[in-house]
């Protein structure tokens, strides 16, 4: 029997390409999508490319109300779920108090509010693995992620105390920490040298999703530069200019 | 309110290193999106993997529109052999979906490395040229997203005069976002293949003419020594043979940065044609090759043109009528000669008389040659400004996709529908190309 996952944000170029992946591996998908057209284009091209079905479910998952709704349609078409990726996010540059609300909401409350919700669909059959796309935005806070990093770095806190309540219940939660990659979110950002492709970051997660880790870095050298950054003086980080 | 997006810069090179330098870009992400509004006096260009050996893909002062994301496939009739796709999806992409379905590209150039889009723009031909036409011929639909904010669907029934200035349009017509197009058979991913060896121009013509049974035919000569001898390559698919074929991965071997300038000398260029030759002694070699081999040769090599050095290469490619061509391209490889700037690479192909696509369609009913000079800067462009009479004595043209310092002259000459195309332009849409061969002409 294939397996079966279900796609949150699956318009993102992340999500996306980890789609294209999986199912060229042969997994069942549901898509969710807040933009129709948008998430129809996506869905056309897995499944083309695909070897199981592609289910789309249109419906905004931050939306508080009709979450559980969607959730349920979900559960009603895969049955077993073997895998739930949470890849949406949220990023204003230099934000005024609304977006930082707006950046808030997405990237931790409607996150958390999702994952605990999964978890305890996954919990109920005793296995899974459920999977958020976080940042490396969260590890070390500094003046150019603006507000993105804090509600990165408490995404990031919640994903831990998940992950000690569903441990017993045979559930992983697998933190996905990416460096700058190529897409709208940064779009309105000056470009890095170091940026990795939506492509490339798919595959790491899908390495991801095969391996035990519970948190991930993508490219994988970035555990190492981030430690050393964790590891410094806030004394010294204060004159960094970086 | 969303933010404002914001222009990058980014250096950008043709495939053939020159012109290169920093340019402005935006990118646009699904083919549903509108395009962002021009700034006052800013232009836009499509931009695809940038395989154009010219500026035609450039637009210095201007805009790029980049479209990483658009490579989405959106339909495909596996009965009938049509597939529709974003704008951005290369052609590997489509071999790799296609070619285990028994299906082919309509067409192909001898890199599988450029989008649609591209492939649209500069009304791209192949081996094929003969029996199958350009790859214009085979689309049958597009859209394209103009700059004030229309949405066009364009087909040769609908819109059709839009339609054929987007065929070979140069990208200037608009964005194509998506197109769809006719597919071909394939029975097998293996051709079989006959290279045939001539010792001159004159033995090639009588070699060609013997190409009625075969689909696919190019021509590879020794252009550093008169009377310039080759190879005749012809090949059509194997109706039986092993259907398994996993796709090699481009690329695998890549020049990493630029060579030195004087890595390539005639006198290296002339041993390795040498060489070449006496690797087939034989009048008639038979064989089998896989698809990727026979057509894209170069794609396992990444950045191969980084081998030419800094300053990169320059492609003169023209085509020309049959009464006039082979003399033509006698004076040009002799000229060259006499210059002791001799060709690099010279590949010949026969052109069918299949009815340019599009009103800018560099094939013509006849012979195209591509001829390979590494660039030393004065020296090569005003051979190439001599070689320019010559081909208009021979009533015949250069392709704007290879030719980054194409006098107005010569393709207001040789593309006399220029004017009827340029109606259809976008007025927020340019590029270097055709501002320096249409400079402020109304």
């Amino acid at each position: 029997m294939s397996k079966t996952a279900i796609i949150f944000g699956a318009t993102s170029l992340i999500a996306e390409h980890t789609a294209r992946l999986l199912a060229a591996e042969g997994w069942e998908l549901v898509l969710v999508g807040r933009n129709r057209q948008a998430l129809q284009v996506v869905a056309s091209h897995v499944r083309l490319t695909g070897c199981a079905p592609v289910h789309e479910l249109h419906g905004d998952a931050t939306d508080m109300d009709s979450l559980p709704q969607l959730v349920e349609s979900a559960n009603q078409l895969l049955g077993r779920l073997d895998l739930a990726l949470i890849a949406w996010g949220c990023f204003f540059p230099n934000p005024d108090a609304r977006q930082i609300q707006e950046m808030e909401r997405i990237n931790h409350v409607a996150t958390t509010a999702l994952a605990k919700l999964l978890g305890q669909a996954l919990a109920q059959q005793r296995g899974g693995t459920l999977a958020v796309l976080s940042s490396v935005a969260g590890d070390v806070l500094r003046p150019a992620n603006y507000s993105y990093g804090s509600t990165k770095a408490a995404l990031d806190a919640d994903l831990q105390e998940l992950r000690q309540t569903l441990a017993p219940c045979g559930v992983r939660v697998l933190t996905i920490k990416p460096g700058r990659v190529e897409t709208p979110l940064t779009a309105c950002v000056p470009r890095s040298p170091f940026s990795a492709t939506p492509a490339a970051t798919a595959a790491g997660i899908c390495r991801a999703i095969q391996s035990k880790q519970d948190v991930v870095y993508l490219p994988g050298w970035l555990r190492a530069v981030f430690f050393v950054l964790r590891s410094l003086p806030k004394g010294l980080v204060k004159r960094l200019r970086f | 309110m969303p933010t404002p997006p914001l222009r990058q810069t980014e250096i950008v090179r043709p495939w053939n290193g020159w012109p290169a330098g920093p340019q402005k870009t935006l990118r646009v992400w699904r083919s549903a999106d509108s395009l962002p509004q021009p700034l006052p006096g800013e232009t836009f260009l499509p931009f695809g993997l940038g395989r154009s050996l010219s500026d035609v893909c450039l637009n210095p002062d201007g805009t790029l529109l980049r479209t990483p994301a658009m490579d989405r496939l959106l339909a495909f009739d596996e009965t009938h052999g049509v597939i529709r796709c974003e704008a951005g999806v290369t052609l590997r992409q489509l071999l790799e979906f296609l070619t285990p379905r028994g299906w082919f590209l309509p067409t192909t150039p001898g890199t599988s490395q450029v989008t649609v889009g591209g492939a649209i723009a500069n009304d791209v031909h192949g081996k094929d040229h003969h029996r199958n036409g350009s790859f214009g011929c085979h689309v049958t639909r597009l859209e394209l997203l103009r700059s004030d904010g229309r949405r066009i669907e364009c087909s040769p029934d609908t819109q059709g005069g839009l339609f054929l200035a987007t065929i070979g349009g140069l990208g200037l017509t608009g964005l194509i976002t998506w197109a769809e197009f006719r597919l071909k058979r394939m029975p097998s991913p293996w051709l079989n293949v006959e290279s045939v060896r001539f010792g001159s121009l004159e033995e090639w013509r009588r070699v060609a003419q013997e190409d009625g049974a075969w689909e696919y035919t190019v021509a590879w000569l020794d252009g550093t020594r008169a009377p310039f001898p080759g190879l005749h390559i012809r090949g059509n698919f194997a109706a039986s043979a092993p259907a398994s074929y996993r796709m090699r991965r481009d690329a695998a071997l890549t020049v990493p940065c630029d060579a030195p300038g004087w890595l390539l000398q005639p006198w290296l260029i002339g041993a390795f044609n040498r060489l070449k030759l006496l690797g087939q002694p034989a009048a008639v070699k038979k064989g089998r090759q896989d698809f990727q081999s026979f057509f894209y040769p170069l794609d396992q090599i990444g950045n191969w043109s980084r081998l030419y050095g800094r300053r990169g290469y320059l492609q003169y490619q023209f085509a020309a009528p049959h009464e006039h061509a082979m003399g033509l391209l006698q004076r040009v490889l002799e000229t060259a000669i006499a210059s002791r700037q001799p060709a690099y690479l010279v590949v010949l192909k026969t052109l069918g008389s299949a009815a340019s696509a599009g009103l800018l369609s560099f094939p013509m009913p006849g012979l195209t040659a591509a001829i390979d000079f590494p660039n030393l800067g004065k020296p090569t462009l005003e051979l190439f400004g001599r070689f320019d009479e010559m081909v208009r004595d021979a009533k015949g043209r250069l392709y704007p996709a290879k030719d980054p310092r194409m006098p107005a002259a010569m393709f207001r000459d040789g593309y006399p529908e220029w004017r009827e195309f340029s109606r259809h332009v976008d007025p927020a849409f340019s590029s270097g190309f055709w501002r320096r061969v249409v400079g402020n002409t109304p």
